[in-house]
């Protein structure tokens, strides 16, 4: 899976999390999209691991620094 | 009917995080010892989806004791019609294992103390549910399978705590709980526990398993306010038995032995376990009639008979017009019924041309048809009576007498053929608890809507200031049991009517008139002139807005709210008519 393909399998996580399309870029942070909040993250873990198939580690399940972060952990997970 | 199908949890969060409830939503409130945010989102989610709105109050995180037993929180100020309490069984781990062995049962003993004291308390706010999560059995086993044989091993001491619990549902009408236990079994605890989740956010379970737990919360709701399933509408071939008997013949069709056929059988028993409970079966076919029946009178390997039925339409109109037929003859509304069918072409015909009914979709295998539909938990009930064990024959009498109408030229040439008769008596401690059930769920005959606690209708009983009475009926087809309640209060010369349901079982019977003669004559009896009664509208009892003036009475009060107040001279009142013999109570010697 290409970094471009994971992104855009992400894209649809958050529009699903969300209920919206969410404009994401390798610097989106949390402070960036509105209603990011810790309820949310937890949202946005496990709708990844279902649809990455991927399990992330207790110390990676708080925010990750941004989104380009995230997908460089999805893409070391699946290999 | 929405049938939660799947388990798109993340959609239902989300909807639940968008839909901000409306005003005539339930209420319910979430007090958990861990995060109660996503559970209640789910909740909203799933009230959203099921045509059932959810509003819901979450206290400050595991502040469950501050808001019980403070009665200026915020808890009492919301009036929840519903509380519940969601357990973490990971939060009594943590504390029991910081207790040595020999202390481990009377710290769970007190900590189970509290909880039910929490429970009793909120218990006691008027009118609420309370529904409590019993514990998930923790996975740690120290001693392996020795552990059930260690007094104060964690499985041994949370399985305590939650025989417990269910011990204060026994005892308290109000109180449920919902089985978490059975829950993470069936989903797997591996799938339950997410320890990661609890650790980073006191998530109690995996959110895959909240629409099942919340679910359940909201099923046991819908159950306490008779909002439940009541029947369910079976399709034939491929459903009751393998095969097509109006093609394969009684002999060709796949129904006991080994295999295939045997799935059908247990399917069988399922539903003849549900028939046992009170849940109504009935046949929706299409098939010729007497085809359709030859299985039920000839095949030995049926478990379901004819007489099991209280409804048998096999037909080759749609299914549609045919699930009507079936709620008006048994009187019961499309919104409780359930429709079984093999067929996705019947299944979306049903969904479109009457929504209201509850369609699952089925599995291709008979044999997965049990676990799938236990999957769904569409028969919750909030309590389990002698009248809910005869309910079916109620309707299956309701049925026949509506069969046999059709044959006479007026009704009341058919109401005097049914030859019922009723007893009017005043309440006693046997029928009870079935007055309170009456009372408590009755909407549409329902003058008032007063939902009296079980407590206030025994001391109605014992008050010479009320004139309590309870209503039955029976008659050629069969035994209505206790079907109108109806509590009046005295002062001086004149008496109130305070209350006055009765179950839609018994419409159109002329019992309400059968009522007021009695209740006349009680008037008489203590020389009281003057009888009142009032109508308080709400949604649902549009059918007695003009019960008083049908009945004779003088319009003397009309409020802003739509409410009515009437009043009937008793010695004007002349005897209705109405053909129903008062039978005299016999008591036991």
């Amino acid at each position: 899976m290409t970094r471009e393909q994971i992104f855009g399998e992400l894209s649809g996580v958050f529009e699903e999390v969300f209920g919206r399309p969410v404009e994401l870029g390798e610097e989106t942070t949390a402070d960036d999209v509105e209603g990011w909040d810790s309820v949310m993250q937890v949202m946005l873990i496990v709708a990844s691991e279902r649809q990455f198939d991927v399990r992330f580690e207790s110390s990676e399940i708080a925010n990750a620094a941004n989104v380009g972060e995230f997908v460089t952990l999805i893409e070391s997970k699946r290999g | 009917m929405f049938v939660w199908n799947g388990f798109d949890y993340i959609r239902l969060m989300r909807l639940g995080m968008e839909d901000r409830g409306a005003d005539h939503a339930a209420r319910v409130a979430v007090l958990g010892w861990c995060t109660t945010q996503y559970y209640a989102a789910v909740l909203r989610g799933l009230g959203a989806a099921g045509g059932l709105p959810v509003v819901t109050y979450e206290p400050e995180y595991s502040a469950v004791h501050q808001a019980v037993l403070d009665e200026r929180s915020q808890l009492y100020e919301f009036e929840p019609d519903m509380v519940v309490f969601l357990t973490a069984v990971q939060g009594l781990r943590d504390l029991l294992m910081s207790v040595d062995l020999p202390d481990r049962p009377a710290t769970a003993t007190r900590e189970a103390d509290q909880l039910v004291s929490l429970i009793r308390r909120a218990a006691q706010i008027p009118g609420v549910t309370v529904v409590v999560n019993q514990l998930v059995v923790p996975y740690e086993r120290t001693w392996g399978n020795f552990s059930w044989q260690v007094e104060g091993s964690l499985p041994n001491v949370v399985e305590r705590i939650n025989k417990r619990l269910r011990g204060v549902a026994a005892e308290t009408a109000n109180v449920h709980t919902v089985d978490c236990e059975h829950i993470a079994s069936w989903l797997g605890k591996r799938a339950w526990f997410d320890e990661r989740l609890w650790f980073h956010s006191k998530s109690f379970c995996h959110p895959e398993a909240l629409p099942h737990v919340a679910g359940q919360a909201l099923d046991i709701f819908r159950a306490v306010k008779g909002m439940g399933l009541k029947c369910i509408a079976l399709d034939l071939d491929n459903v009751l038995w393998g095969g097509v008997v109006g093609d394969d013949g009684l002999e060709g069709i796949h129904l006991g032995d080994l295999g295939e056929g045997e799935a059908y059988v247990q399917f069988q028993r399922w539903l003849k376990e549900l028939h046992r409970r009170g849940i109504i079966l009935a046949v929706c076919s299409k098939n010729d009639d007497e085809k359709a029946l030859e299985p039920f009178r000839s095949h030995s390997a049926m478990v379901l008979k004819e007489t099991d039925m209280s409804c048998f339409i096999a037909n080759w109109e749609n299914k549609a017009d045919n699930l009507r037929t079936i709620a008006r003859r048994l009187n019961i509304g499309l919104d409780s019924i359930v429709f079984i069918d093999d067929s996705p072409f019947e299944r979306n015909l049903v969904r479109e041309l009457a929504p209201e009914v509850c369609v699952p979709e089925m599995p291709d295998d008979a044999a997965d048809f049990v676990p799938y539909l236990e999957s769904l938990n569409l028969f919750e009930a909030a309590e389990f009576s002698e009248e809910d064990r005869k309910r079916a024959d109620f309707y299956r009498s309701n049925a026949l007498r509506e069969a046999e109408q059709e044959q006479f030229k007026t009704v009341d040439d058919y109401l005097t053929s049914l030859e019922s008769e009723a007893l009017f008596e005043r309440f006693d401690d046997a029928h009870l608890p079935r007055i309170a059930q009456l009372v408590q769920r009755t909407n549409q005959f329902n003058l008032t809507t007063i939902r009296h606690s079980a407590e206030e209708l025994r001391q109605f009983a014992e008050d010479p200031d009320y004139l309590p009475f309870y209503v039955t009926l029976a008659d050629r087809f069969g035994d209505n049991g206790l079907i109108s309640v109806v509590i009046a209060s005295r002062e001086a010369d004149r008496v109130e009517i305070i209350t006055w349901v009765m179950s839609c079982r018994v419409i159109a019977r002329r019992l309400e008139e059968f009522v007021l003669d009695e209740l006349v004559q009680v008037c008489k009896e203590i020389g009281v002139t003057q009888l009142r009664g009032t109508y308080a509208p709400t949604k649902k009892n549009q059918l007695v807005a003009e019960l008083y003036e049908r009945l004779g009475f003088r319009l003397v009060e009309e409020r802003p709210d739509g409410g009515t107040a009437w009043e009937l001279l008793v010695d004007e009142h002349a005897p209705s008519g109405a053909p129903i013999a008062r039978k005299v109570l016999e008591l036991d010697a």
